[in-house]
Formats: C-alpha cells, sequence, structure tokens
C-alpha cells in the first residue's frame, strides 16, 4: 500500500482518526453554581474534602478550580480588565499577598473584587477575625478579601545540633546575640570538619525575610497610602545587619535549595541548615518530608532588633474574595463563611495544615493546645496563638512588589560592599542606596498615576 | 446571472474568498492587537475604563530609567554570549555528527535535538534542581572534580554566575535546535567542491573556510537572526529560575521582565506597551543590522 503524502502523515491521520470520536465525546465540566480558583494545592483538597457537605447543606452547587500559582493572576486581571462576566469568570478567587497588589491598582469602584464590608460586618465577623489581618486585602478601608491564615513568624533550629555545640539559643533575645551564638555554633561545627553547616537559613539575593524583619520592627516600605518608607534609618541598620548575616566574617547564613518543598527540607535534615525562620505554613513540608527530624526541633519568637519591636512577623497569606461581576454575591459570601470561617472548615484545615485560622475564638479549640511530639513536646501552637496577637500589620499596594525587588537590589549591593570593604561605612552607604531607592519608587508611582 | 457571468466573478473574487479567514483572523488577532496596543503606549491607564492621554510620556520615561539601561544591558550581553556560543557549538555538533565514521549517528543527533522538544519552564525548573547549592548534579561534580571548590556555589544567588547559568541553561535547549539546521545544510554542500579543493591542495581548515562556510551562509544567518530575536525576548527562563526573577543585583532582569514587572505586577499597562514597542524597533533594527551585515539582504 502507498501513501501519496509519505508515512508520516499517514500515521498521524490515523491517529487522528483513532482518537477524533473520544475527544468528541467528552463531556464537557458539568456547570455549576458557584465556581472557585484556588492556587494552592494544599488548599484545594482541604476544600474539596468538604465541599460535599456545603452543597448538602445549601443546594448550591461548586466547581473548585486548581490554578497555577503563575498563571492565575495573569488570567484573573485579564478577566478584570475585560471587565468579563458569566461562566468564564469564577465567582470566587484565593489571592496571595504576593501578587494581590496589582488588582489594588484601579480606582476603588473599578477594582475587580467586591468590596465585602458590609457582609463582614453583618455576621460581626470583622470584630472576630485578628484585624491586622484585613490589611493586605483592603484599599482605603475597603475589604476586598477574608483572610485565610495570620502566619505569625518563629524560628525553629536543630535542637539537638545546637546542644551538641553547647548553644542555648532560645537565650537569644536580641538579633545581635542571636548572630553571635550562631557564629560559635558555626565555630564549634568547623573545628569538627562540618564546612558547610551554617546555623541559619537566610538568601544573600532575595529580600523575603528581611522583609519580615522590617515588619517586625513595624515598617511597611510602602504603606497603604501608598507613602514610602525607605528613609527611615532603621530599613538602613536593618540591611546593613542583614547582609552581616548572610556575608563576610560574621555570616551564620546561607541559602536554602529553595522550591521543591522537599529540597529545602533536605537541608535541615542533612544538618546544612540548622534553623530558619518558620512561619506556620512552613511545617507542612517538615513534617510531610522529614519525618525522622521528629524530636529534633524546637521553636523559638523571633529576637528583636529593639525592645521596641515584636518577637514575631508575618511572612505570606492568601485571602478568598468574591468578584465583582458575579451575579451569587450572597451564595459566594457563605461559602466564604463555610471554608474560611466555619467549624467545619477549620477541621477540615487541621487535617491538612498547620496554619492557624484567622478566627481568634478558634484558636480556643483544644487541637491547637497539644504538645507537639514532632517539636519534642512542644506546644507549638501555642507559641504561634501567643505570637498571633502580636503580628504587625502588612499594607499590599501596587507598588510593593517593585519595593521588594529594590530591597533586594540594596542587600546585593550591600553585600557587594562587605565583600571589598567590609564593614567600614556600610550603613551609611545603606542609607544613600535606601534614599535613592525612595526617589525612584516615588518616581514609578507618580509616572503611574492617574491625574483625577 | 449566466453562467459565463458567474465563472468571470468567480475567477475575480475567488483569490480574496480564499483568503479572506486567513486575513480576518490575522486582522482580529494581530493587527488589531498590535494597533492598541501601539495606541495604549501613549496612555496611562489604571483599570477597564480609567486611562489618560500622556502623549510620548511613557516613551520619556522609559528612555531615562536606569532599570531599563540595566534590562537592555543584561538583554544585550546574554544575546551576544548566546550567539558567541550557541553558533559554533551547533556548527561544532553538526560537522562532528556529519562525519560518516561517527557511530550511532541517528541516535546522536535524535539526543542532542531532543533537549529543543521541552519548554523553557520545564529547562528553568531542570537547572534550578541541577545548579542547586550543596545537592545539585552539576555542583556536586565540580566538587569532585575539584574538591577545593566544594559543591556551595550559588547560581542563583551570585551575580556573577547568574549570567552563566541562563546562559548554560539556554545552550541546553536550543544547541540541539542549531545542530539540526546546520546538518540539514551541510548535507547540501556539493562534495564535488570538497574534492576540487582537495585537489587544489587545500587543507581541512581552508576547505572548511572556503568550501563549507560560504554553503551553509544562508543558514548560518537565518540561525544568528532567529537566536538574536528569541534572546531579545528572554523571559520564562530567568521568571523561573531566580527569586526574585530579576535575579541576584538583577542581572537577570530582561527587557521582557522589565515589561512584565511593569504591566502585569505594577499594573501599568500603557507603559509596558512602550517598552514592547522599544523592544520591536530593537529587534526590526538590529535584524536589519544583521541582515546587511551579512550581506543576506541582497537575497531577498
Amino acid at each position: 500500500m502507498s501513501f501519496a503524502l509519505g508515512k508520516p502523515i499517514l500515521l498521524l491521520s490515523a491517529v487522528a482518526a483513532l482518537t477524533a470520536p473520544w475527544a468528541l465525546r467528552r463531556q464537557a465540566l458539568p456547570r455549576a453554581d458557584l465556581t472557585i480558583w484556588v492556587f494552592a494545592d494544599l488548599h484545594a483538597r482541604t476544600y474539596r474534602s468538604i465541599l460535599d457537605e456545603f452543597q448538602r447543606q445549601t443546594g448550591t452547587t461548586v466547581r473548585l478550580e486548581l490554578l497555577s500559582g503563575r498563571a492565575m493572576p495573569v488570567r484573573l486581571q485579564s478577566l478584570f480588565m475585560s471587565g468579563a462576566s458569566g461562566s468564564v469568570l469564577p465567582d470566587l478567587v484565593e489571592l496571595e499577598i504576593g501578587w494581590v497588589g496589582r488588582f489594588f491598582r484601579p480606582p476603588l469602584d473599578e477594582i475587580g473584587l467586591t468590596p465585602l464590608n458590609t457582609f463582614l460586618s453583618v455576621n460581626g465577623w470583622d470584630q472576630r477575625i485578628v484585624r491586622q489581618r484585613f490589611a493586605p486585602w483592603s484599599k482605603q478601608g475597603v475589604v476586598f478579601g477574608v483572610p485565610h491564615d495570620v502566619h505569625p513568624v518563629t524560628i525553629t533550629y536543630r535542637k539537638d545540633l545546637f546542644d551538641e555545640a553547647g548553644i542555648d539559643l532560645e537565650s537569644a533575645t536580641t538579633w545581635q546575640n542571636f548572630q553571635q551564638k550562631c557564629l560559635e555554633f558555626q565555630a564549634y561545627w568547623l573545628s569538627r570538619g562540618y564546612a558547610h553547616r551554617h546555623a541559619i537559613e537566610l538568601p544573600q539575593s532575595s529580600s523575603d525575610w528581611l522583609i519580615t524583619m522590617l515588619l517586625q520592627r513595624g515598617i511597611n516600605l510602602v504603606d497603604e497610602r501608598e507613602n514610602i518608607h525607605f528613609n527611615d534609618p532603621r530599613v538602613a541598620q536593618t540591611v546593613a545587619f542583614y547582609a552581616q548575616l548572610v556575608c563576610g566574617p560574621q555570616r551564620i547564613a546561607s541559602e536554602s535549595v529553595g522550591l521543591g518543598s522537599g529540597m529545602w527540607v533536605n537541608d535541615v535534615l542533612e544538618g546544612n541548615l540548622c534553623a530558619f525562620m518558620t512561619p506556620d505554613w512552613r511545617i507542612h513540608d517538615l513534617k510531610a518530608y522529614a519525618g525522622n527530624l521528629a524530636g529534633r526541633l524546637r521553636m523559638m519568637p523571633l529576637p528583636r532588633f529593639d525592645p521596641t519591636d515584636t518577637p514575631t512577623s508575618t511572612a505570606g497569606g492568601t485571602m478568598l474574595g468574591i468578584t465583582r461581576n458575579s451575579t451569587r454575591k450572597d451564595d459566594a459570601w457563605k461559602l466564604i463563611e463555610f471554608l474560611y470561617l466555619s467549624q467545619t472548615g477549620l477541621r477540615a484545615r487541621q487535617q491538612t495544615s498547620n496554619i492557624l485560622p484567622p478566627v481568634i475564638a478558634q484558636w480556643d479549640d483544644a487541637a491547637y493546645h497539644r504538645e507537639d511530639p514532632y517539636f519534642g513536646g512542644q506546644r507549638v501552637d501555642e507559641l504561634y496563638i501567643q505570637l498571633a496577637r502580636e503580628i504587625p500589620p502588612r499594607y499590599v499596594t501596587p507598588a510593593s512588589s517593585v519595593a521588594g525587588t529594590q530591597l533586594s537590589f540594596i542587600v546585593h549591593r550591600a553585600v557587594e560592599h562587605l565583600k571589598r570593604r567590609g564593614t567600614a561605612g556600610l550603613e551609611e552607604q545603606c542609607r544613600l542606596w535606601c534614599a535613592r531607592a525612595a526617589d525612584d519608587l516615588r518616581r514609578r508611582i507618580e509616572h503611574g498615576k492617574l491625574s483625577q | 446571472m449566466t453562467s459565463r457571468r458567474l465563472w468571470a466573478w468567480q475567477a475575480r473574487f475567488s483569490p480574496y474568498l480564499f483568503v479572506l479567514p486567513f486575513v480576518i483572523l490575522f486582522g482580529m488577532f494581530i493587527l488589531y492587537p498590535v494597533a492598541r496596543s501601539l495606541m495604549l503606549s501613549f496612555y496611562r491607564s489604571a483599570g477597564v475604563r480609567r486611562s489618560e492621554f500622556i502623549g510620548l510620556e511613557n516613551y520619556r520615561f522609559l528612555l531615562g530609567d536606569p532599570q531599563f539601561h540595566l534590562a537592555l544591558g543584561n538583554t544585550l550581553l546574554y544575546t551576544a554570549l548566546f550567539l558567541s556560543l550557541f553558533i559554533p557549538l551547533s556548527l561544532g555538533l553538526a560537522l562532528l555528527l556529519n562525519n560518516r565514521n561517527v557511530r550511532l549517528r541517528n541516535w546522536f543527533r535524535f539526543a542532542f535535538f531532543s533537549t529543543h522538544l521541552v519548554g523553557q519552564v520545564f529547562v528553568a525548573v531542570m537547572f534550578y534542581v541541577m545548579l542547586a547549592p550543596r545537592h545539585g548534579l552539576v555542583n556536586r561534580a565540580i566538587a569532585a572534580v575539584f574538591p577545593w571548590i566544594g559543591s556551595e556555589i550559588y547560581w542563583r544567588a551570585n551575580p556573577t554566575l547568574a549570567m552563566p547559568a541562563m546562559v548554560l541553561a539556554s545552550l541546553w535547549t536550543s544547541v540541539g535546535y542549531g545542530m539540526i539546521y546546520f546538518l540539514a545544510a551541510l548535507q547540501t554542500v556539493d562534495r564535488d567542491l570538497y574534492e576540487a579543493a582537495q585537489v587544489d591542495g587545500a587543507g581541512r581548515w581552508s576547505r572548511f573556510w572556503h568550501v563549507t562556510l560560504p554553503g551553509i551562509r544562508p543558514v548560518l544567518v537565518f540561525l544568528v537572526l532567529v537566536g538574536t530575536i528569541a534572546s531579545l525576548q528572554l523571559f520564562e527562563l530567568p521568571y523561573v529560575f531566580f527569586d526574585p526573577p530579576s535575579g541576584p543585583g538583577m542581572r537577570a532582569l530582561t527587557i521582557v521582565m522589565y515589561l512584565y514587572q511593569h504591566g502585569f505586577e505594577f499594573g501599568n499597562i500603557g507603559y509596558a506597551s512602550a517598552v514592547g514597542w522599544v523592544l520591536v524597533l530593537m529587534v526590526f533594527l538590529i535584524s536589519m543590522a544583521q541582515l546587511r551585515v551579512s550581506g543576506a539582504i541582497r537575497e531577498l
């Protein structure tokens, strides 16, 4: 048999002919009353486990779609900008703190999300949820999302290794003291041939944890009114200090592998990184990928720079909001209450993660007051609860991500300065770079601002 | 209508009817967005309905922005580094696998080309793991061969290593693609020319320089052009590979990344459109310059 166009084309045609009926017979996804977009696999699993119950209770059907965290904000932004409505637009969306700022650029009445102040006040949720956690999801006092979490930050450390080195890390209440103890720890292990044993995980190239430290000092680089705080002298001070944690003779930190959750845990497991900043969402990975670290870890509050600083901070965060063009806002609100604020939602959350809920009354739940064998019997949830009351507000605006990039750049310059000239003049230089960053950011904000 | 008139009508309009579907799609998905983005570049926008005409302000801001200069410098450096390695490596590999004495030639050809079948995001994730400090394959190999260097090499955090890491990852995925083109070109070079050159006493280098290179010149020009355009549009690789995506010390901030940050993170679509148009102009000018220098423009 011969075929004029050649065998490959014949083969492709045959494959197409065979698969076409299957493709044509595939049923479209069933339509649901509500569609919710989430970006975290863990959240998707949690919600899926209780959605049937919501449907039974309310008779409202829900379709949950899990999207990639990189793709979702771009898709959503396109939908909002085109004023889309109907089945292409989800009714509810979960947004992450790192990319929520972009949605707040339009004027209040054109933001693609529904203001939730009325919904929140009717049932008193605005008083029952940690107040500071509304900050990232608000613009000019209008709340666009219900917080999923509080994410207080602690430090988790390898107690076994610190004990062996004779270091009591928890007695360090200031960062300076913490650094000193970590240096002693590293010196001990270096003398035993462990050149790659670093006291703590902190990156040189990214400013994420530095932002956490600044928040601890009550500093948002850009606040809710888009005032810039790069010129606060404590920013330069903290950057100069941070640079010395990650570079130079006083270095106590190293980068983790990052990305894959199992990979940074491996560094902790092998004792390459012996402490790490720990918002509650990190615990899940630790327990999932390093079961054999059980009993060898302990958790402590953050050391402070000044006595006025809080012993914690906040890192990361998620909100659930209702899209402005959703036609079933009341049903959508019921779903928010069910997933985020109800007892059923709480139980589901406890099954899949250690993330503390933002509803203060739920902290009394017995599950948050147990000894945790993974942490050698320490009541880590109690520690989180204690710190959660003190977390600083974190504001997010469209300029926040630019500010973060600029801060990373300043860290890079500080590190280069340390490598070339040591600590001499480091803080003055940091002040200068911060001033330049403030000017640059102001220029960008002004350039993007509409005249009316 | 008589059948003659119908045939005349058909003869006159059928070409237009045939191209009509293409014209409609081209208009909808290419021309309109292009024109709209050009228009947007003269506006400042926020949200669906709010925008204001600002003339050339976006372009003025762009040309005076040090961050854009940095992005431009990084992109051009990446392009230069990438092309200077991509072309020789692809050609070298093609010459090697064009040799009849190499065993399992077809298998090697497929193996080298197969890296091109994966997407940039996959490549970025793979190199993320391969270049990871302490655990990464590359770092472990370096530590095994050069123990004094060790395995703590921070490819993603060290500003000096950021660009080499990107180039390395790009080469891994592109060299096989270039090789295939060169292989096809090498097989079109007239064998008689080699024999004639050999009879005239030309050595290997001389044969390569005077017979092979002129023979594959059109493909060479094509690959340089395509490589340049792709390099100027670099985005996914650093976006996934680095955290923050602009890389340590903003060494991985490319023009498209800068565009993305301003358009999608900062939400200034008008400004991002202006960046896009500057990029278009750059690609056009560089491509024209390359065609002119290579003499290929005369053959167009």
